[in-house]
Formats: structure tokens, C-alpha cells, sequence
């Protein structure tokens, strides 16, 4: 596991960054969202997007990883001349690394926002309710 | 403002008093973040003073009346206020005129736009990825530079011009130029690749060769673009999160409830 994020090379940092930052949003908006008092605030609903915005930027991030270990890899390919094949597929599967670990975190990401969402709505609706009520 | 349900003994909104804390808490001249702690701390002093009329003998109505008349500034001492509230800037260009201010902003915001330019541009030179570019390399930067020059402008209007007349004003644009880099890039690899197809076709002996080039200057079309679209998006969620904070602190320092709808307006 550890040969796999060492192995993605400089693009492990923005995603490690993004990843922690998505545990530290999605931990402060469970808070403020399902404590006792809890309303739902445009900062809440801001902090709670916030979460989808850095796993999109997770995302975004692994492919710039892939395309980057492209251009290297094929930077050296046309400096060598000829490489065997299975050099050259084990440079993209290497490449894709970044790509998959920034999807997962999307998807992560993703799921974690919606359950937020669907509580920030349910709050909203009982605040809206309650106003007109 | 609409009304400050919360002050205590507050009287009608036809006061003096209360239409200067009015004109103040919507005073489009000073930065949000500084009407909102005016006030806050206007409304405190407002709440402690009736308790101390009414222990003094005064009926509740004339001890709100007689507390906002006295906490409340109006006339010269809200325009000392004011002044007093107006951002750094403002005051340390209070010399010159406004016109050639305005001029020296536009010129300033020129060249921070041809620097980031010259930056983009003279790293992709370093990287040996500008000998055979793609040619929809050029709309890449152009619309990645004016999305990072119009996120340069508006955190200049913001934190340091403390213009916060319709703050959201613009932020749309950021997000769409941010989004059309990221499109013009992967739009421009797409027809890169079909017009490869179409070389391919007519010259299947280079097929390897073309292929490497291809991806080469594919992935630093979509590379920039990416670089380029996360930059704007990032500059979009920081505007946008300080804008909602801010306006959020100033409702609630009003006693209004911060709709959940209100970022919206």
C-alpha cells in the first residue's frame, strides 16, 4: 500500500492534502449538523459543498498525475527511440495509479456529501416549516 | 436592514436613531465585516443602557427611545464613523483622483495578467512542451489567464478595496471561465485525436511515432488546462466561502435569521 503511494510520485501530496481535507470537512459538518441545535446555515450547506468541490479536486488532480507520468514517460520514449511494450504499459499502468486513487476519493467524497446534503435539506425543510407554521 | 427584532426596548423604525443604524448596517461605502462589527457593537451598548433607565424610574418605551437616540450615531458623528470604518486603501489614496485611480487599477491588473502569462508560458518553454503545441493550446491560456486576472480583480475589489456592493456579483463568471479551460482542453485533445485518425489513415507506416507525439502534446494541452481550471476553482470556493461567512455574521449580528436560502440572492 505504502510502494503504491510512494510509487504515484509528487502528485501523492496534492491528493493526500485534498483526502485530509475531506476527512476534516465531512468530521466538522457531521458535527455541526447533527449536534443538538443544529440549524441549517448557509456556511453549514457551504462547508458541506465544500466536501463534493475537493473530492472533484481530488479527481481533477489524479488525472493531471496520470497525464503528467505520460508526458514524462513518453518524453523518455522518444529520447530512447525503441522500448519494449511491456516497458511502455507498465509506464501507464503506473500513470493510472493517481487517476484511480483520485476516483475513489471521489466516489468517498461523493457518498459523504450526499448523506451531509440530505441532512442539511431535512433541516432546512424543518426550519421552513416550523417559519410558516 | 429590515428590522432588529432583538434590541431591547428599540422603539419604531421611524426614529433617527434607528434609520442612521439603518443607513449604516446597508451603507454600501464600507466593507461588510466592518458594518457588521459596528454594529454589533452598537446594538451591546443599546442593550445595556435601557435596563439602566428603567432602574433609573423611566417607562420601558422611553428608555428604549432615549438609549438609541444617545448610543446610536447620526449626522457628523456617523460620518466620523464612517470614516473611521473606510478601508486602508481608501484613505491612503484619498488624495488623488478617482479617475486616476480607476486608470492605475486597470494598468496594474494588465500587467499581473501578462505576468501570469509570461509564467504559464515560460514553464511550459523550461519543459520542452511548446516545440510542437497543440494549436488549441493558445485559447487554453488565454481563457485560463483571464479566469486567474478576474479572480485577481475581484479579491482586489473585496479584501482590498472593501467594495462589497453585491458581493456575489461575478463569482458565476469565475466558476463558467474556470469550467470553459477545462472544456476548451479536452475539446482540443478530441480533435487533435480525430484529425490523428485522419493522418493515420492516409499514413499508417508512422502510426507509433505520431502516436507518442500525440500524446505528448495532448497531455499538455489537457495538463494546462487542468493546472489552469483547478486554479480558478480554488479562487472561486475561497470567494465564495468568505462571502457567505460574512454575510451570514452580518445577519445574525441584524437579528435576522440567515435564511437557508440567503446565499442565493
Amino acid at each position: 500500500m505504502i510502494d503504491l503511494w510512494v510509487v504515484m510520485g509528487f502528485i501523492r501530496y496534492p491528493l493526500t492534502f485534498s483526502s485530509m481535507v475531506i476527512l476534516a470537512l465531512v468530521l466538522y459538518s457531521s458535527v455541526r449538523l447533527f449536534e443538538g441545535d443544529a440549524r441549517a446555515l448557509p456556511m453549514t450547506r457551504t462547508w458541506t459543498d465544500a466536501v463534493l468541490f475537493w473530492g472533484g479536486f481530488a479527481f481533477i488532480t489524479g488525472v493531471l498525475g496520470t497525464l503528467l507520468g505520460i508526458v514524462l514517460a513518453a518524453q523518455s520514449i522518444e529520447q530512447a527511440g525503441t522500448v519494449s511494450p511491456m516497458l511502455v504499459w507498465g509506464g501507464i499502468k503506473v500513470a493510472l495509479y493517481s487517476s484511480v486513487f483520485g476516483l475513489l476519493v471521489l466516489a468517498a467524497s461523493s457518498l459523504a456529501w450526499f448523506a451531509l446534503h440530505l441532512r442539511w435539506r431535512a433541516l432546512a425543510s424543518r426550519e421552513t416549516g416550523s417559519a410558516h407554521g | 436592514m429590515t428590522s432588529r427584532e432583538g434590541a431591547p426596548g428599540a422603539s419604531g423604525p421611524s426614529t433617527i436613531a434607528e434609520r442612521s443604524l439603518s443607513d449604516l448596517a446597508s451603507n454600501p461605502g464600507l466593507p461588510l465585516p466592518a458594518r457588521t462589527r459596528i454594529v454589533k457593537e452598537l446594538v451591546d451598548d443599546l442593550g445595556g443602557l435601557p435596563r439602566r433607565l428603567v432602574a433609573e424610574g423611566r417607562s420601558p418605551d422611553e428608555a428604549g427611545r432615549r438609549a438609541a437616540e444617545v448610543v446610536l450615531p447620526a449626522g457628523p458623528a456617523l460620518q466620523e464613523l464612517e470614516e473611521l470604518a473606510r478601508p486602508r486603501y481608501h484613505r491612503l489614496l484619498a488624495g488623488f483622483e478617482a479617475r486616476r485611480v480607476r486608470a492605475a487599477e486597470r494598468a496594474a491588473l494588465a500587467v499581473a495578467t501578462l505576468l501570469m502569462l509570461g509564467l504559464a508560458g515560460g514553464t511550459l518553454l523550461r519543459t520542452g512542451l511548446l516545440t510542437a503545441p497543440s494549436p488549441y493550446l493558445w485559447p487554453v491560456l488565454g481563457v485560463g489567464t483571464t479566469t486567474l486576472a478576474t479572480i485577481l480583480a475581484k479579491a482586489f475589489k473585496l479584501w482590498i478595496k472593501g467594495a462589497h456592493h453585491r458581493p456575489r456579483r461575478g463569482l458565476r463568471g469565475i466558476a463558467v471561465l474556470a469550467a470553459l479551460t477545462l472544456g476548451l482542453g479536452c475539446a482540443g485533445a478530441l480533435l487533435d485525436l480525430v484529425s490523428l485518425a485522419g493522418t493515420l489513415e492516409t499514413t499508417p507506416t508512422e502510426g507509433a511515432e505520431l502516436l507518442t507525439a500525440w500524446l505528448v502534446r495532448e497531455a499538455a494541452l489537457v495538463s494546462t488546462a487542468i493546472i489552469f481550471a483547478l486554479s480558478g476553482a480554488l479562487g472561486w470556493l475561497a470567494l465564495h466561502a468568505w462571502i457567505t461567512w460574512v454575510e451570514q455574521a452580518h445577519a445574525e449580528a441584524l437579528d435576522l435569521t440567515p435564511s437557508p436560502t440567503m446565499e442565493s440572492k
